[in-house]
């Protein structure tokens, strides 16, 4: 039968053919330990006896079922601290997207807005802020105000906008010639009005899509921080804390690094993937090619 | 301050340009035109001639930052627009003057719910009253524009709204506040023709109920015979001919206005091929020295090329710029 509405059609089509379902079970699992990392995780991830230290995976020789991926060199719970770990990487992802998606959308929509000096004002310093080098200033954050995870959140904020307010930058010199703002300039609205309550609403697949894509990134960057010691500090469950500690113990005690290793590529993949998803089906330029 | 009390808008010597990377373009050069309260004014003319550009000019929206008025005045109930504040002329927009938009289907924005659009009109002017009853206010105005079960439409998006009820909706948007100037960018462009017709018959009746005067822009000489009560034709930035409907239609002067009317099909008049001007009209950031129309024109001689025609009164209200009447 033909259908009425021949879009519609289209559209989940699109949607169904390409769900992203590696991405998605991805995913879900790591929400589910974001949120229900309590009821999930089998022990405390801070707690450990020493006399179970670095007992291997279950199906090693040596291990035990009470600890399907082992415990570390405190005798803590492997998957346990994976699973709470999560919550960091999501915080921290949360935070520096809010953190710096705001500011950069701001500062985006004002220079695509206004235009001319304001842009090319607003267009320089992003040039120049994207070419100071964020290891740097984290290193000086750090020296500053110590290592922890409001550090990161700060300095990826602080670095992180350019990248945003350019993208922001570009939507708005296209949207703002558009005739329905030429209508709420004639209606009679202030600049400000046209800019949130007019193009605002019209940008916001755009970053969406952004923020997912972005989020895996950060889970990286998170990592990398806390691996060289500038980021979460012991007895932090952060994945790249967990990697930085496991290091000495690479050669007898792999599980150490291959698990964070894994939930990190898991949780990178998941986003990444429903990222490319989402742009498809919510960019209908893309959807086109 | 007015000779006239009845002058509402009387446009001195506008000029609006483009500058552009391959230099400036002068869309609007030298336009003098005065509309008097309650009339509605056709202008008309081919693509790019510089009709729009008048409109958004008289509204300060042209495109930012190649639009630039260059000189001239606008003046307004005697005050000139162009000398006015950026938030003076945020009041007046949409209050005083209100611009009907050339195509509803992209005028609106796609996210926000129709009602939501046109309330915003009434909520930034001073005279409107509380939010209390702004809902109502919407209503009523989606009534007098004829969309019916209004009571629901507000709550749809424009993508919901067919063509001729987006116009509407746009009508109802512009004469939200009593505007004392309407100005319709070519409203029935993308419509068809009998919703056309229904929108021009509406907004007879709105002009009827409100006292507003009306530029109409079109290339439609259709619906300027429909609704006008004058026409003024231009032609490459300038006006050639400014003239009250019925004379326009009789004894249009210019050759340009000739052409045009005599490029109208007419039904039951067997022609072969339809009447169009030949040639084409000239790049504004390369006109002639003459009048602009003379590479055009059957009558042209050898004045016309060489100096730009004076402006000569016929009769009564007929104004035509044109050597052949000097």
């Amino acid at each position: 039968m033909f259908s009425l509405s021949n879009t519609g059609v289209n559209t989940k089509k699109a949607i169904g053919a390409r769900l992203p379902y590696l991405g998605l079970v991805c995913l879900v699992i790591f929400f589910s330990c974001v949120f229900f990392a309590e009821l999930i995780a089998p022990y405390d991830p801070n707690e450990g006896e020493l006399l179970n230290a670095t007992l291997p995976p279950f199906w090693q020789v040596d291990g035990t079922v009470e600890h399907l991926l082992g415990t570390d060199m405190l005798g803590r719970d492997v998957l346990s601290r994976l699973i709470h770990g999560s919550r960091i990487s999501f915080l921290i992802s949360v935070g520096c997207i809010s953190f710096y998606g705001s500011l950069g959308i701001l500062v985006g929509l004002m220079s695509g807005f206004f235009g001319g000096r304001v842009d090319m004002f607003i267009m320089r310093l992003t040039d120049l802020w994207s070419s100071l080098p964020g290891i740097i200033v984290l290193f000086m954050l750090a020296s500053v105000n110590g290592p922890s995870a409001t550090t990161i959140i700060i300095t990826f904020g602080i670095m992180g906008w350019p990248g945003y307010a350019r993208i922001v930058r570009g939507e708005c010199l296209s949207l703002k010639e558009r005739d329905f703002v030429r209508l709420a300039k004639v209606a009679g609205c202030s600049d400000l009005r046209i800019m949130f309550s007019h193009i605002f609403p019209n940008l916001v697949n755009t970053i969406i899509i952004m923020a997912t894509i972005e989020v895996g990134g950060i889970i990286v960057a998170t990592a990398t921080m806390s691996f060289l010691g500038l980021g979460t500090q012991p007895p932090s469950c952060d994945w790249g804390l967990m990697l930085a500690e496991g290091r000495q113990y690479i050669t007898y005690a792999w599980w150490l690094v291959t698990f964070p290793g894994i939930a990190i590529i898991v949780a990178v993949l998941g986003f990444n993937l429903t990222g490319d998803w989402l742009r498809k089906v919510l960019d209908p330029k893309q959807k086109l090619r | 301050m007015d000779k006239n009390t009845t002058e509402l808008l009387k446009i001195e010597n506008l000029q609006t340009s483009f500058f552009t990377k391959k230099g400036e373009v002068k869309a609007v050069d030298g336009v003098d035109l005065t509309i008097e309260s309650g009339e509605t004014v056709g202008l008309v003319g081919e693509s790019g001639c510089g009709k729009s550009t008048i409109s958004l000019s008289l509204m300060q929206v042209l495109p930012q930052p190649a639009g630039k008025i260059t000189g001239g005045k606008v003046w307004f109930k005697g005050e000139n627009l162009l000398e006015k504040t950026k938030e003076e002329m945020r009041r007046l927009r949409g209050d005083r003057i209100s611009m009907i938009m050339q195509d509803p289907m992209v005028a609106m924005n796609q996210l926000l719910k129709v009602g939501y659009q046109i309330s915003e009109v009434l909520k930034y002017h001073e005279n409107s009253s509380s939010s209390l009853n702004l809902k109502d206010r919407c209503i009523d105005l989606l009534k007098r524009v004829k969309v019916p079960a209004p009571e629901s439409r507000i709550n749809d998006y424009p993508f919901q709204f067919s063509g001729g009820m987006s116009q509407r909706a746009l009508i109802a948007m512009g004469i939200a506040n009593n505007p004392d100037l309407l100005i319709a960018d070519e409203p029935t462009t993308a419509l068809d023709v009998t919703i056309a017709a229904q929108v021009l018959k509406l907004m007879q009746e709105v002009q009827k109920e409100t006292g507003a005067s009306i530029i109409l822009i079109t290339h439609d000489l259709a619906s300027i015979a429909q609704i006008c009560t004058r026409v003024v034709v231009m032609y490459a930035g300038r006006v050639v001919e400014k003239a009250p409907i019925k004379t326009f239609f009789k004894n249009p002067a210019h050759p340009y206005s000739v052409g045009l009317i005599q490029s109208v099909p007419v039904l039951g008049r067997r022609r072969d091929q339809l009447y169009s001007i030949k040639g084409q009209p000239p790049s504004l950031m390369d006109l002639p020295k003459g009048c602009r129309f003379a590479p055009r024109c059957e009558h042209v001689f050898d004045k016309c090329l060489n100096e730009y025609p004076p402006e000569v009164t016929l009769e009564d209200r007929h104004k035509v710029s044109c050597w052949r009447f000097v």
